[in-house]
């Protein structure tokens, strides 16, 4: 296990909410509890190689209309632990952490905003919990199995196979370095400080590396009982949805996984995508207010 | 010896090419590896006297990815390490 990282002041400074711990399994995660304990809840999942900080702009806006913000790090990112064993991070495994955090804070209907793997894991959340989904938010996402770019042996699969795997994202780091291949490139020296901080040595990165393993290639991966199952319960979901997509991200394009929410989601439509211009696959660092936005407009149908 | 590598999850695809290298791998700088494989764990290790000053993790990176391109290339098809080469530098590693 490697040990926690502690936040300087300086990343404190742009994270200024109280750090809550809960004791999941065997492990500690850690999370974001914002707004009153009784009011609708917004949850945010963040993505690879992400944490609740990927949320620090858009908690006040969801906080200051009324809501209470759930923003958990799944373990092995964030100030989570960080085991170092593949098998803990099989993405069934996020999921039942998740419900089991969401159960900690007697959350048991919320708006979900799906980001990267907050995808699959949220939405496998809402199938363990069929009563937690009130609506969805889905930005730059996915339901667990792999995009036309991720089927690419050059600049994805030979990122994470056998031996080259642990060389590029454990000793290398290279898929928390790739954060500034898919964020802003004006962010600030403090901002990156605080998404590469969690992943500071090699052996806190295992989570990096087994996410991109996880995203299915096809049958017989042990992500796709979980994507297929997802594609199963979209056509079912009768709640608000939204979509905020940055409109750069060659890894989720709009016009694949966007479209194909769009085809599986009864209440979704082309005209609920709010294209972001620029942006690549962190959106939430670019249109912070736009996200919030989304937010709003599915709770305010989702809490009617 | 020095650990500087392990790999939780040797796919099963992956496996013959791994056996095939053996138990030690001398990296073209010269430098020698052992390889300690059990079910779908490896483990490798740098040949290294504990008094000498270990050579700095660059290099063993450089080793590590001509290791890693070998097994590519025995696995074959659209595994490759010219393949692996691309992506490393398409992610910020210019090899």
């Amino acid at each position: 296990m490697y040990a926690r990282p502690t936040l300087p002041d300086h990343v404190q400074a742009l994270f200024p909410f109280e750090s809550k711990w809960a004791q999941v399994g065997d492990y500690t995660m850690h999370y974001v509890d914002e707004g009153p304990r009784d009011a609708n809840a917004v949850v945010l999942l963040h993505g690879n190689p992400t944490w609740s900080f990927l949320y620090r702009e858009i908690i006040p806006h969801v906080v200051a209309a009324g809501f209470r913000a759930i923003a958990p790090d799944y373990v092995g990112f964030g100030l989570s632990d960080k085991p170092t064993d593949e098998h803990v991070y099989a993405i069934e495994q996020h999921v039942g952490r998740l419900v089991a955090l969401l159960d900690h804070v007697n959350v048991n209907r919320a708006v979900l905003f799906c980001q990267d793997w907050g995808g699959p894991i949220g939405m496998g959340a809402a199938i363990v919990r069929p009563r937690l989904l009130a609506g969805l938010v889905l930005a730059n996402t996915f339901w667990g199995e792999a995009s036309k770019f991720q089927h690419s042996v050059p600049f994805w699969r030979a990122l994470h196979g056998p031996v080259a795997g642990p060389l590029l994202l454990g000793r290398r780091g290279m898929f928390v370095n790739a954060l500034k291949l898919s964020a802003p490139a004006d962010m600030s020296d403090a901002v990156w400080d605080a998404y590469t901080l969690p992943f500071a040595e090699a052996q806190s990165r295992m989570g990096t590396l087994a996410f991109p393993r996880a995203i299915s290639m096809g049958p017989g991966h042990p992500t796709q009982a979980l994507a297929d199952a997802i594609l199963a319960a979209m056509p079912h979901w009768d709640v608000p949805v939204r979509l905020v997509w940055g409109e750069a991200d060659a890894v989720f394009p709009a016009t694949e996984m966007g479209a194909k929410f769009v085809e599986e989601l009864p209440r979704a439509t082309i005209e609920h995508i709010r294209h972001i211009p620029g942006a690549r696959h962190f959106v939430q660092e670019y249109a912070p207010t736009e996200c919030a936005q989304a937010i709003f407009d599915v709770a305010e149908e989702a809490f009617r | 010896m020095l650990l500087v590598l392990v790999e939780g999850n040797v796919w099963d695809e992956f496996r013959p090419a791994v056996e095939a290298i053996g138990e030690t791998w001398t990296a073209p700088s010269g430098r020698m590896y052992h390889l300690a494989l059990q079910g779908r764990r490896l483990e490798v290790y740098l040949e290294h006297r504990g008094l000498d000053h270990p050579p700095h993790h660059d290099l063993v990176d450089t080793d590590l990815l001509a290791l890693s391109g070998q097994i590519y290339d025995a696995v074959g098809g659209d595994w490759s390490s010219e393949a692996l080469k691309q992506t490393a530098t398409a992610w910020g590693w210019p090899v």
